[in-house]
């Protein structure tokens, strides 16, 4: 069976469901990730004897399986798996819907991702820091020695090396953070709402030089969904839909060795052309991006790698102040990772679908026919791109 | 409380060797590579063997972890901070390396570096890189 392009682009994004997000405790994530899939499917005017398809995303907390379908009680599903590829989830969770639509393993497909991380005593930088034990046994003894510990200072090593090569500076990651700090005071559902300057963000102390506080994203107890079906069907529904146009992953594999130019691009500078291509758009098309913000570095290569500026000139990019509200290439219009909520790679893609639809009330971009979305995964190591329309192509 | 590294029967002839002050990584005969010393088997399927390099390398990136100490051998120069780095071999091949005893600022892109040795608490003795 061919499959053409038009039926591959032929899913919608119909439901959106949120939780609340941040510091929410007495809920597992199981219960969270069964929460916001109620709440996308009543957003898209569906019940869930309408589901017909179930792609579960969990993260550090574990609890978020396939037997979230019994839990939801839905029957008859011809498609159900747990998927993990860390950041880069979220967009690969929406491809594999409208795959598994266009090819007739399902109708409507509920996607979601659920965390608790948190528990209320502890820091949040807890959750993803490793304890260094007594005794390392093993090569993981040199790992534990010798190399990056945790997240941060493999990020810390990766932003390093693009200050070295292009001459970026703390300043300019600093622009990215306040800028979507200024999104993310318009809202309603951002953790962290007080506008911030760039002397705040010099002043933040450091989490892993070159990396100051305020360029590492937050960690959040929560859930997001989002419903799936065919753009026949969406017409039907409520909400506005929002057409997946594009997409593509890539996970890089770097060498690491000479010639490596890990730490310069990720898999976006691969994927990001390709779904570009395959929705038919140049970067001039774009009207809002929603960028993968693990660390305020992560979006400023991202936005190189899509094509928004020259590789190496991310820096004077964000320094230009183009990236926030007012700007003339909107980006992060949530606040992102950095300021908003933390659900890997349903942050970008719930902000996209809000900005798609027109939706985003006081922070709403005025132009939101075309937005590109993007995960982001490991140290690097995983990618995924989507790019998302107002109207069907 | 310092980190110990101890030996496992895969990692005994990688420690027997820094014991007597010489580097070695993995090598692919077949296909003429150098792998760090974790890796198991080429991609390719070939056996990998034990290669000595010469323990020279320059600076590919750093950075300063600024959490919880692991081992006071380990502290930078201003005792803020563990600095960890990235160096490139003279033979070509990345490691991930601990930076002791430098001062970050003084860092920069290509610097000359050397092995070292360090028996962390008493454990098996694992590499670390100071300026050349």
């Amino acid at each position: 069976m061919d499959v053409t392009p038009q039926q591959l682009r032929g899913a919608a994004i119909v439901g959106l469901g949120i939780t609340e997000t941040g510091k929410v405790y007495g809920r597992s994530a199981a219960e969270l990730a069964a929460d916001a899939v109620r709440l996308a499917v009543a957003d898209a005017g569906l019940t869930l004897e309408d589901v017909d398809g179930l792609l579960v995303s969990g993260g550090l907390s574990g609890g978020v399986d396939i037997r979230l379908a019994r839990q939801l009680g839905l029957r008859d599903l011809g498609l159900l798996s747990q998927i993990s590829q860390a950041g880069s989830t979220a967009g690969a969770q929406v491809q594999l819907a409208a795959l598994a639509i266009a090819g007739g393993l399902a109708t409507t497909v509920a996607i979601v991702h659920a965390d608790a991380p948190l528990k209320p005593a502890a820091r949040s930088g807890d959750a993803y820091r490793r304890s260094p034990g007594q005794v390392a046994t093993g090569f993981s003894g040199l790992a534990a020695v010798a190399g990056p510990r945790n997240p941060n200072s493999g990020y810390a090593l990766a932003a390093q090396r693009h200050m070295n090569r292009f001459g970026t500076t703390s300043e300019q990651l600093g622009a990215i953070a306040v800028g979507q700090r200024a999104w993310a005071t318009k809202n309603p559902m951002a953790r962290f709402r007080e506008p911030i300057s760039l002397a705040d963000h010099q002043a933040s102390r450091w989490v892993a030089r070159p990396l100051h506080l305020l360029d590492c994203c937050m960690v959040s107890n929560g859930g997001i969904a989002m419903v799936v079906t065919s753009v026949e069907r969406a017409a039907h529904l409520p909400q506005p839909p929002v057409h997946i146009w594009g997409w593509a992953q890539t996970h890089p594999g770097y060498r690491m060795e000479r010639g490596s130019d890990w730490g310069l691009v990720s898999g976006a500078a691969i994927a990001g052309p390709r779904a570009m291509q395959m929705a038919g758009i140049t970067p001039a098309d774009v009207d809002v991006r929603e960028i993968y913000d693990c660390y305020t570095y992560t979006t400023l290569i991202t936005l190189e790698d899509y094509g928004f500026c020259a590789k190496g000139e991310g820096g004077e990019l964000a320094a230009s102040g183009a990236l926030g509200p007012g700007g003339s290439l909107p980006t992060n219009t949530g606040g992102g990772q950095l300021s908003s909520y933390y659900l890997w790679g349903m942050t970008p893609l719930s902000e996209a679908v809000i900005q798609v639809r027109g939706q985003g009330g006081e922070r709403q971009v005025p132009r939101h026919e075309v937005a590109i979305v993007s995960g982001n995964g490991g140290v690097l190591d995983f990618h995924s791109t989507l790019v998302l329309g107002s109207q069907a192509r | 409380m310092s980190l110990q590294a101890a030996r496992d029967d895969a990692s005994a002839p990688y420690f027997d060797a820094a014991a007597s002050g010489q580097l070695v990584v993995r090598r692919c005969d077949v296909c003429d590579r150098l792998f760090p010393p974790a890796q198991i088997e080429c991609p390719s399927g070939h056996p990998l063997t034990w290669s000595p390099v010469a323990g020279t390398a320059t600076l590919v990136t750093w950075a300063v972890d600024d959490g919880a100490s692991t081992a006071a051998e380990l502290a930078n120069a201003t005792g803020d901070g563990e600095v960890i780095g990235i160096v490139e071999l003279d033979e070509g091949l990345w490691l991930n390396t601990a930076l002791p005893g430098v001062d970050a600022a003084s860092l920069r892109d290509g610097l000359a570096m050397r092995v070292e040795f360090l028996a962390l608490g008493g454990g098996e003795p694992v590499p670390v890189f100071v300026p050349a």
